[in-house]
């Protein structure tokens, strides 16, 4: 982790910090697809707090989300001889990592379903910018993680992402109109928990 | 596409928190995966091959082995089957006897590789030989040809010739009398006596004939 962090630090403090992060990232696939067990080490060390981060958004609790991280690092690992270079390592993991954690979802019977259960938010905000100040990234985590999964996954895809109703229904295997659906009860269901934690 | 604005806040709400994350993981470490996972990604890396796979190495095995099958099939051919010979010895033991000429020697002392050929040159070879009426030494056309190979081994002394056609003629310039089988058989049958007939007298059990059935009672 610490060296993960060196790594992420010196390049933030470079003046050319992309290209100094394009040669770290150089020489980490070379070094992890020589089988070098530190470059795996630093690799993971690297990438794994914001990877978690990701695939938290779709898991239902930590538990998930970790098994989810696990898969996706080692399909990393797995398929590293495939990534050329052109973009961001980063980039290229974080669609592994997405695609991870869908293909989680794709596992679990009738992910994509109506239900969900309404529990309030327990803090109470006086107003949205009061909510919005408040809320840091965790307690959003937990409020996303209310989220039935098909809502969840929807959300995350669309607001999160930033991919749009075509890709998401090619990447869970339904159509664009339930990706819609999914979308709009997902934006309701956080909508009412939002508005029942302010204070009248 | 129009989306009302409270939905575009609540995107943009988390869109900005989640994106927005330091890159340091939080104090409280929410966003650090524990170190199992760690441990289990570290089991299950697998560590690149240096040189050739199992798979090319596999393969070039298979293909020694089908190489050395097939040149050792080339250069140790099958042997021939152990009844084979038996039988061109055993034609070769008779057939130079039978007649001297040249390709029924040659083809009995002519060693063979294949089966096959050992097979059927027997054969061959007793034809031709039962196909050699005119030649000066046999006497006769023979229909069988292990008969006729067998006859042409006897000398032409032996003036029974069971087996002999009875419209066999001489060879032209052949001072031997035409072999008539019927007349043969005939002297050969009446040279041993004929049996006695079963005689009725002379056995005790056998009742008398009463007077009244006997035919010489007159």
């Amino acid at each position: 982790m610490e060296q993960g962090n060196l790594l992420l630090n010196h390049n933030a403090n470079t003046s050319d910090t992309n290209l100094m992060q394009q040669l770290n990232d150089q020489e980490l696939v070379r070094g992890v697809l020589q089988g070098s067990q530190p470059h795996q080490r630093a690799l993971y060390e690297q990438y794994s707090t914001p990877m978690f981060r990701v695939v938290l958004r779709f898991a239902k609790d930590r538990s998930e989300a970790e098994d989810m991280l696990q898969d996706g690092f080692i399909r990393v690992f797995r398929d590293l001889g495939q990534f050329r270079g052109d973009g961001a390592l980063g980039g290229w993991i974080r669609r592994i990592m997405v695609n991870t954690a869908l293909s989680h979802l794709r596992k679990q019977r009738d992910f994509i379903r109506d239900t969900a259960d309404f529990t309030p938010f327990e803090n109470k905000f006086r107003t949205e910018e009061d909510f919005a100040s408040q809320m840091d990234a965790e307690s959003l985590l937990k409020l996303l993680q209310k989220l039935p999964p098909g809502y969840r996954a929807v959300f995350n895809l669309y607001a999160v992402e930033g991919f749009s109703h075509e890709e998401i229904a090619e990447q869970l295997g339904i159509t664009i109109g339930t990706s819609k659906s999914q979308l709009f009860k997902a934006r309701e269901f956080l909508k009412k928990i939002i508005d029942k934690s302010y204070i009248i | 596409m129009t989306e009302p604005n409270s939905y575009n806040s609540i995107d943009a709400l988390f869109k900005k928190a989640f994106d927005g994350l330091p890159e340091t993981p939080a104090p409280d470490g929410w966003d650090t995966p524990s170190g199992k996972v760690w441990e289990h990604v570290q089991t299950r890396i697998e560590t690149p091959r240096s040189g050739w796979s199992a798979r090319t190495l596999g393969l070039i095995a298979s293909f020694a082995v089908v190489l050395l099958i097939g040149l050792y099939l080339v250069l140790f051919p099958k042997t021939t089957p152990t009844i084979a010979p038996v039988q061109t010895e055993s034609s070769a033991v008779v057939l130079p006897n039978a007649t001297s000429s040249p390709e029924t020697t040659v083809v009995t002392t002519t060693p063979t590789v294949k089966p096959e050929i050992k097979v059927e040159a027997p054969v061959l070879s007793t034809k031709k030989a039962g196909k050699k009426p005119l030649q000066p030494t046999t006497q006769s056309h023979h229909t069988a040809p292990d008969t006729s190979a067998r006859n042409n081994t006897e000398p032409t002394t032996n003036h029974v010739q069971p087996r002999h056609s009875a419209g066999a003629l001489p060879l032209p310039g052949s001072k031997l009398a035409s072999p008539n089988t019927t007349v043969a058989r005939k002297q050969q049958t009446w040279q041993a006596p004929l049996p006695y007939l079963p005689t009725f007298h002379n056995k005790p059990n056998v009742p008398p004939i009463p007077a009244s059935l006997r035919l010489d009672k007159q």
